[in-house]
């Protein structure tokens, strides 16, 4: 039986995303780990958000404009 | 055939033998390059021997010091690859099948800047497919097959630079490129036996190198010594118009004169926490050796989600490096069946799972920023293991390898780091002494590990497999 086949309410959203879209590749095997990985990462992100974030807290990335030449 | 005992003196040993005539460029890229083909092949660390693009630079090197034209202590000294760093007369192949006959036309910055200083290429080293990013389990992870460690053929030589790593240690190379997301610098350096740094984030140019992790790859050396590896890092650090975040501010090595005690180090409260006994023996050891030049405190790190930030980090953005063999399915050609599937949910990170992972991150930087602004190095064990044997596995509910406390908030934060040989502990494998710094401090690091290799041998056993 496909894991992706029964009742998905238990399982991770990022797992139902992936199976939805790739789950035809898969194999009943790297399904059930498919399940297990997109669970280590939601549990992951849920460690993070307990993680207090203030509005203006920006994301450690440098965007900066191209210098180019003044119009 | 045993390599020839050259290849495994220091660069500094080798250039004096090159300069006297008692060897040449030519006579020991030909060594190498047997070396490699030998040697290299039985431990998997190798992908391709550049024999020809080898002797002409060898001949080249040799030529030039004939009319009195030294480009420095790398001149004529050859030196490896790991097989993610575009150089012009082999395939590029990131380790992965899917990519096996990948070509690029350009050498990437580090060969070039390599080039410049003299040294030889002559080999491209096998590494864990696509840097491990894929999330792999399995220690043959690589179309090349399990790295093997010259010390126990059976162990693992770690990974991501695991070629680098082999061939550093098993005396066919002076010295190896690796790259570090995550730990694949130091690992190979700590269960190989030998010194690698990595660098701070935006020291080296990554221009030509495989991207797995944009905001986390860094690019480093593996050498005999921290000595070798200062040399190395002053020939391939400097700005780069092509890597936009590669800094302008230079690295010179040796630095000047600084003082050569009174530093201050700083030991996780927790270090031995999970650690094998010989790792614990041996860091205890180390720190005797340490206090004969500083003070060592203990400290508790801040309790901070750097490990899952990290791997949301490198999982999301290496889903957007390798977009195009998830969604065509190449990755089904990866060798590790657990880098089959992995890559599938990587791709289904919410955006905003990212973004509060960068967000976390900056935290954790400022945090780290100010605990290492305190001390001249955060020390501690590279890894709480030996090399573990190829038939281990890295599932995460039966993990055999851990990594230094400090190891997921040091890249996040993009910090230096260097790691030093420090004994044998368990089945007689190598164990290692990890110095973590403040950003741009690699001269400090390089002049600790220096002084603390000045006092102890670690770095001069030879595997014995």
């Amino acid at each position: 039986m496909s894991s992706n086949s029964g009742n998905n309410s238990n399982m991770p959203p990022m797992a139902i995303a992936a199976l939805a879209r790739f789950g035809d590749r898969l194999d009943d095997e790297q399904r059930e780990l498919l399940i297990k990985t997109a669970a280590q990462f939601e549990e992951a992100a849920e460690d993070l958000r307990k993680w207090e974030l203030t509005n203006g807290a920006e994301p450690d990335t440098s965007f900066k404009a191209i210098e180019g030449q003044d119009s | 055939m045993a390599p020839d005992p050259l290849l495994g003196l220091s660069i500094g040993e080798l250039g004096g033998k090159i300069r006297s005539g008692e060897t040449s460029p030519t006579a020991l890229a030909r060594a190498a390059i047997e070396a490699l083909d030998s040697a290299g092949r039985e431990l998997n660390a190798v992908t391709t021997v550049m024999e020809d693009r080898a002797m002409r630079a060898a001949g080249r090197a040799e030529a030039e010091l004939a009319a009195g034209h030294d480009r420095g202590p790398l001149h004529g000294i050859p030196w490896g690859a790991k097989d993610l760093l575009a150089a012009v007369g082999a395939p590029t192949t990131w380790g992965a099948t899917p990519f096996r006959e990948q070509v690029f036309d350009f050498d990437s910055t580090v060969v070039k800047k390599l080039e410049q200083a003299g040294a030889v290429l002559v080999a491209k080293l096998a590494m864990v497919e696509l840097a491990g990013g894929m999330g792999y389990e399995e220690l043959d992870a690589a179309w090349t097959g399990p790295g093997r460690n010259p010390w126990d053929h059976d162990s693992w030589a770690g990974g991501s630079s695991s070629g680098s790593g082999a061939a550093v240690a098993a005396r066919l190379l002076p010295f190896a490129i690796g790259s570090e997301t995550f730990g694949s610098i130091v690992t190979p350096a700590s269960y190989c036996g030998i010194s690698g740094l990595r660098p701070t984030y935006g020291r080296v140019s990554r221009f030509g190198a495989m991207a797995l992790s944009w905001t986390l790859d860094k690019l480093g050396p593996l050498a005999r010594s921290a000595e070798d590896c200062g040399l190395v890092l002053d020939a391939i650090s400097g700005p780069d118009e092509n890597d936009p975040t590669c800094v302008t501010r230079t690295f010179h090595h040796p630095a000047p004169e600084g003082r050569r005690d009174g530093f201050r180090f700083a030991i996780p409260a927790d270090w031995k926490e999970g650690a094998e006994t010989g790792i614990i023996y041996n860091m205890e050891s180390s720190l005797e050796t340490l206090r004969e030049i500083g003070t060592v405190e203990e400290i508790t790190l801040p309790d901070m989600p750097s490990g899952q930030a990290a791997r949301i980090i490198i999982a999301a953005e290496g889903a957007s490096a390798f977009e195009d063999i998830i969604e065509d399915g190449r990755v089904m050609q990866l060798t590790a069946p657990s880098c089959r599937v992995k890559p599938y949910v990587h791709s289904m990170i919410p955006a905003s799972d990212y973004l509060r992972a960068m967000r976390v991150r900056r935290h954790i930087s400022q945090a780290y920023d100010r605990i290492t602004a305190g001390y001249d190095a955060i020390i501690g064990p590279t890894t709480g293991n030996v090399s573990p044997l190829l038939t281990r596995t890295l599932d995460r509910s039966s993990r055999p390898t851990t990594s230094a406390p400090i190891g997921a908030p040091g890249n996040l934060a993009g910090l230096p780091a260097i790691a030093v040989p420090n004994g044998l502990g368990d089945r007689g494998m190598p164990t290692s002494l990890q110095f973590t710094g403040r950003a741009w401090t690699e001269s400090r690091l390089l002049f600790i590990a220096s002084e603390y290799q000045s006092r102890t041998e670690h770095h001069m056993a030879v595997p014995s497999a």
